[in-house]
């Protein structure tokens, strides 16, 4: 009997492949729902689907290259094609939460971490950021596309840069991340904190940033950036150090089992957190917050301001303004800031901290009457 | 006998090279256009059990090919040759499973219809025949014996978790990207790649060992 199957059709070698996590197919079964949502999110055809999933999965360390060659051979555009795929994988991580809970850790919070970032004024750090967060910015950057980076699409870069995904939800609250989370498969997290303008969750090396959509564009970009530091600062730069010096410990910090004596001297030696990887944004009674939260968000600030308004370009174009008539310090800090919100689209009380610091380190500082 | 809509055999050589290196991710879907058609061109007159059981085994063997093709070795012939072997041996297994099933349901019915003799096994001598030949073995297969540089920034890196005497699948998944999937799935594929790289290893101290 002959068969009337669609000689392009690549149905039949994809579903052969489900069980191959080396490729798409593979890579995207455990997302629940995964291949549907990306057919619809990436408005791709049956056959371009089918092609997708026959590919190859990309490697974490040429993310780049791979997706930019999959997305010119299935015609999607790449960055969309790069957030899809990062939306994919941290949903098949955080799917696999409920499962560590019932197996094996105590509360479903081992390896998790959740920082958030809510509605109350910070402070933001005015000086110039530590080289190793410069070069993390830098990275960053690198890590995208050049179409990406001259646009200083920022919510781009981190997908590129990092497995995140980004998910803009209006009026951030912990309840519409957890109803977004179980509409997709994905356990609710198991805090609550009340109104907020980002969230961080990072789970088994896949994280999710959620951000308030109703924020003002320079707001939305600052939170992203500052959630991104988070990400990499307590996050995924003590899990390369692990990775690199004691691997076998990482099973412990994603509570695949308990840590034994010897794990946590081990831990101890490479400044590898165990136990406990959350550390939720929680505020005092009088609105203040701990102490370690404090640096921990100072860190992730120095990063978000880095990445937006890079020091040495921060430099170059205050060295380029010209100087207001009659000069004084006040005049001088406010067109500053002015060009730094402008140039670098920040929210204003970051670009004054940006202009100050960056004032600062030409010389430029408040005369004795403006201190 | 030979078919004009064939691949062209340089480019499936070619595609070959891409898929057993790995460096290009779209040469598996780019080798499964060119095999799909061609295989259901080969089948398409051929006796099946059911219409649609083909397109499903010829989907398997080629995805089969795809994760492991260095199983396919160019200087035994041709790959259409070769996949098609491959469905044809899963056809006769289906044909036979369906006969013992019959054999099960109704004893002496027309089971003998679908015996051996009923097999359109002449599609095979066509794709023998027809399809062209590997002269010379793959040239990533013998450059990747030529050296250990030619080990991936990937494979390196799991290279050294498999020298530092890791057991654990995480810092290996890690590496490999698919730390988001299921532990079972994991472990498969991790233990996939040692798989791979103790071979790839072995090779290379066995050349090693051998004077020039």
């Amino acid at each position: 009997m002959a068969n009337s199957a669609d000689p392009s059709d690549l149905g039949p070698v994809s579903a052969a492949l489900r069980d191959e996590p080396g490729f798409m197919a593979g890579w995207l079964s455990a997302t629940p729902d995964g291949e549907r949502r990306i057919q619809a999110s990436l408005k791709m055809s049956d056959a371009s689907l089918h092609r997708l999933l026959v590919c190859r999965a990309p490697r974490p360390n040429r993310f780049l290259a791979d997706v930019s060659t999959i997305a010119a051979y299935v015609g999607v555009e790449r960055t969309a094609l790069a957030a899809a795929l990062r939306e994919a994988t941290v949903l098949a991580a955080l799917g696999s939460r409920e499962m560590s809970r019932s197996e094996e850790a105590d509360d479903g919070l081992v390896g998790l971490l959740a920082a958030a970032r809510d509605t109350a004024a910070e402070q933001l750090p005015d000086s110039e950021a530590a080289t190793a967060v410069r070069e993390l910015a830098q990275s960053t950057w690198q890590a995208a596309p050049p179409e990406v980076r001259d646009r200083r699409d920022v919510q781009a870069a981190l997908v590129w840069a990092s497995p995140v995904a980004v998910v803009s939800l209006p009026q951030l609250q912990f309840a519409m991340v957890n109803r977004w989370l179980v509409d997709r498969g994905a356990p609710p997290l198991p805090d609550s904190i009340g109104d907020l303008r980002g969230l961080l969750v990072a789970w088994r090396s896949q994280a999710v940033i959620f951000v308030d959509g109703t924020l003002p564009e320079a707001d939305f970009r600052l939170t992203l950036a500052h959630e991104h530091g988070h990400l990499l600062l307590d996050y995924l730069v003590p899990r390369q150090r692990v990775l690199r010096e004691e691997p076998a410990l990482l099973e412990v910090l994603d509570g695949r089992r308990r840590p034994t004596n010897a794990d946590r001297a081990r831990a101890a030696l490479a400044r590898a957190p165990l136990g406990l990887h959350t550390h939720l944004l929680h505020r005092h009674n009088d609105g203040g917050a701990a102490e370690t939260t404090i640096r921990v968000e100072d860190s992730a600030s120095s990063y978000a301001l880095e990445l937006l308004a890079p020091w040495e370009e921060l430099l170059t174009l205050l060295r380029g303004q010209p100087q207001p008539q009659p000069v004084s310090y006040p005049k001088r800090l406010a067109a500053a800031a002015e060009a730094a919100a402008d140039h670098f689209n920040l929210p204003p009380d970051a670009a004054e901290v940006r202009a100050r610091a960056g004032l600062t380190a030409l010389g430029i500082r408040p005369g004795f009457f403006n201190r | 006998m030979s078919s004009r809509d064939d691949p062209d055999p340089a480019r499936l050589r070619e595609l070959h090279e891409a898929v057993v290196a790995g460096e290009d991710p779209t040469a598996p879907a780019k080798m499964a256009e060119l095999l799909l058609p061609a295989l259901l061109r080969r089948f398409a007159s051929a006796r099946l059990p059911d219409p649609h059981s083909v397109e499903s085994l010829i989907g398997l063997s080629v995805a089969r090919y795809l994760a492991e093709p260095e199983r396919y070795q160019p200087e035994r012939g041709p790959l259409l040759a070769y996949l098609w072997q491959d469905v044809a041996g899963d056809l006769r297994n289906e044909w036979d499973a369906r006969v013992r099933l019959r054999q099960h349901e109704s004893p002496g019915s027309d089971v003998v219809e679908l015996g051996s003799d009923d097999r359109n096994l002449s599609v095979e001598e066509e794709v023998l025949d027809a399809v062209d030949r590997f002269d010379v073995s793959s040239a990533i297969l013998q450059r990747a014996r030529d050296e250990l540089g030619q080990f991936s920034e990937q494979d390196r890196q799991l290279i050294e978790l498999l020298g530092a005497g890791v057991r654990d699948t995480g810092p290996y998944a890690e590496v490999l990207g698919i730390a988001h999937l299921p532990s079972s799935a994991q472990a498969r594929e991790v233990n996939r790649h040692k798989d791979r790289l103790r071979k790839r290893l072995g090779v290379i101290r066995g050349k090693l060992s051998r004077p020039e």
